[in-house]
């Protein structure tokens, strides 16, 4: 049953999977370059002094791509099943739906994770072969809640095809936009050092409530 | 069926906290009010102090008395402070208690020091330029490379980035032999090449001991300092200055502050009482008779204390009125909000929780909150069992609650719950 669900959610999120490995592939190439040309014009010491000091985030670009990149793979791995009336069907399986849910959810989420660690290692390679490792792990810092964001995305979207009430869609959508713009606050490097973890297990929480719109979903409640 | 109820749960507390962030932040940003600051003088030729008021009309110059002064009368009053404008106007008095007065040296007396609770807090990536302190040259140049104080000291060389071997060992064998803990608790710097010379780092050893680190004519200049290895420094500003009186300012985590004088580092403790350095803005002036030390903390008081060049208080000047001036932004907000959950402060600019809670205010609004749910539900005939936990939901976070349980009602209309 679980290669089975695993087959058949691959089969739907693949060609969206590898587009956004291709555009999170892309801007960090573009990111790359940006940084290869800027030291070509300017010395490398002043713009090592002015990224500590003005904070400037050499790697920017990607800022929303993983926020992106979450919405996407979830309207790829659900549209479909409420479009078709499919997941009626998948939820009436002898498996319990939040089980079933979970199957689903995880693979959207292993997919996300694979691209976000692909977005890690690249941009780590940029960094590092640019700047001292200082910079390498302050940039980490700076782009886990940009991941947070991604995953929040995901969810949000997720429970919003799943929720069969209009109202209720309305509200999650506020919520999960009122979570998703804090993982933008601040500014310059590393800023949710101290808080990071407590905001991933938030994002993590918000993610378990998709379990009330499968269970709304599978009860006819609106 | 316990799990639905444990996400709802889950729900409801995200909808408490999503409110108590955006709800408060909405109510002062709709309600924000102009902006007033006023900033403290002390007039040598007066004795007394004096003020400029300001906000978005302009600025109002005012003695201690109340009396508006103009702008020149102001700039009279504090000759030294505007030295250029009445020079060109020909105002500035010969002498002043009875001191002759000559540009240069009043130039060279003047200073300025600012510390905002916010520059403490940083976290800036700790890579640090050396700049070469005696190098002939008029303005300060970056070095080629950055250093890191792990264990060794290190510089990496920014184009190629890759360690420099010689420097790192010659500045690494130069602190091993003052007797360096590795690594560097703390760097202190002033990275600008903005300012008339180069005085290097103050760094904080593993074990607590502070030392001076420069780089003189390419060789490694670092002495262990003589301040206390038990003083808990929260930080220290760097700030080279012509006069070459100190060398940085010092503040301690019991918001105790001291110069670092060029007197082989003695300490000069500057005589600040009820100085918080986690909240106040602090403003240190210096000109050839006086020095003025004021801190001021955000709607609550402003204190100015001016010494002599000993650091012997001269006059001080207090003022706690801000605080009364309560706003009437601010005397509704405890009764709209149980708490206000923010995660930027001015203070810092770390990313966090920052819970701030009023007083019980709230509990008239949460009361009536609660009387409108009891009636709600009770004419949707909910089962009053679950209503009890929902009713003390409301009591307790008021405004947020009410708002939770609307939401959770309606993912709740399910007669099995």
């Amino acid at each position: 049953m679980l290669n089975a669900v695993v087959f058949k959610e691959w089969l739907k999120i693949r060609w969206i999977f590898i587009g956004m490995l291709l555009i999170n592939l892309l801007v960090i190439i573009n990111t790359y370059f940006n940084v290869a040309n800027v030291l070509k014009v300017y010395s490398a010491n002043i713009f090592l002094v002015k990224l500590i000091t003005y904070e400037i985030l050499f790697f920017e670009d990607i800022m929303y791509i993983p926020l992106l990149t979450g919405i996407l793979i979830s309207v790829f791995q659900f549209f479909p099943e409420v479009n078709q009336k499919r997941l009626k069907l998948t939820f009436h399986l002898p498996v319990p739906e939040s089980k079933m849910l979970f199957q689903m959810t995880v693979i959207g989420f292993i997919s996300l994770l694979i691209i976000f660690l692909f977005d890690s290692v690249l941009l780590s390679l940029v960094s590092l072969n640019f700047f001292p490792e200082e910079v390498f792990k302050s940039m980490i810092s700076t782009l886990l809640p940009w991941f947070l964001a991604g995953f929040c995305g995901y969810f949000l979207i997720t429970m919003v095809f799943i929720e069969p009430n209009w109202i209720k869609r309305v509200v999650l959508t506020l919520i999960g936009i009122g979570l998703i713009s804090l993982f933008y606050s601040g500014t310059g490097y590393a800023k949710f050092e101290k808080s990071w973890l407590i905001f991933a297990a938030i994002s993590f929480l918000f993610g378990v409530v998709i379990y009330v719109s499968a269970y709304n979903f599978k009860r006819g409640i609106s | 069926m316990k799990n639905i109820l444990i996400t709802r749960i889950i729900l409801a507390i995200t909808i408490i906290l999503v409110a108590s962030i955006y709800l408060p932040e909405f109510y002062w940003k709709i309600t924000k009010e102009e902006a007033k600051s006023v900033s403290v003088y002390y007039s040598v030729v007066k004795d007394e102090f004096v003020f400029i008021k300001s906000d978005i009309r302009g600025a109002k110059y005012v003695d201690q008395k109340g009396d508006e002064l103009t702008r020149e009368e102001f700039e009279e009053a504090v000759p030294l402070l505007n030295f250029r404008q009445l020079f060109v106007s020909g105002k500035m008095p010969d002498t002043i208690n009875g001191k002759a007065i000559e540009p240069k040296e009043v130039k060279l007396n003047n200073f300025s020091l600012r510390i905002r609770p916010e520059i403490i807090n940083y976290n800036l990536i700790q890579l640090f330029p050396l700049m070469e302190s005696q190098s002939g040259r008029i303005r300060l140049e970056l070095p080629p490379d950055l250093f890191r104080i792990t264990d060794r000291m290190e510089f990496i060389t920014s184009l190629t980035n890759q360690v420099d071997e010689k420097k790192s060992r010659a500045f690494t064998d130069a602190l091993l032999k003052e007797g360096f803990n590795f690594p560097a608790k703390k760097i202190y710097g002033n990275l600008s090449t903005m300012k008339p010379f180069d005085e290097g780092y103050f760094v904080i050893d593993s074990s607590g001991k502070i030392y001076h680190i420069k780089m003189v004519k390419g060789e490694p200049f670092c002495v262990q300092t003589s301040i206390p290895q038990n003083i808990d420094v929260a930080y220290i500003l760097v700030s080279e200055n012509e006069l070459r009186e100190f060398y940085s300012l010092l503040i301690t985590k019991k918001s105790e502050v001291y110069f670092i004088s060029y007197d082989n580092y003695r300490l000069i403790k500057l005589p600040v009482e009820d100085y918080n350095y986690e909240t106040d803005v602090m403003t240190i002036r210096g000109d050839l008779f006086n020095r003025q030390i004021t801190y001021s903390r955000e709607n609550e008081k402003v204190k100015s204390i001016v010494t002599n060049r000993d650091y012997n208080i001269v006059s001080t000047y207090e003022d706690n009125s801000k605080g009364k001036e309560v706003l009437y932004t601010s005397l509704i907000a405890p009764y709209l909000f149980p708490f206000e959950l923010s995660i930027e402060e001015s203070k810092t600019p770390m990313i966090n929780f920052y819970f701030s809670f009023y007083d019980l205010h709230y509990l008239i609004l949460s009361a009536v909150l609660t009387i409108v749910a009891i009636i709600y539900f009770r004419k949707k005939k909910i089962d009053i069992s679950n209503g009890l936990i929902y009713y003390a939901v409301v009591l307790v976070t008021g405004l947020y609650g009410f708002i939770a349980i609307m939401c959770i009602r309606d993912f709740n209309n399910d007669s099995n719950i």
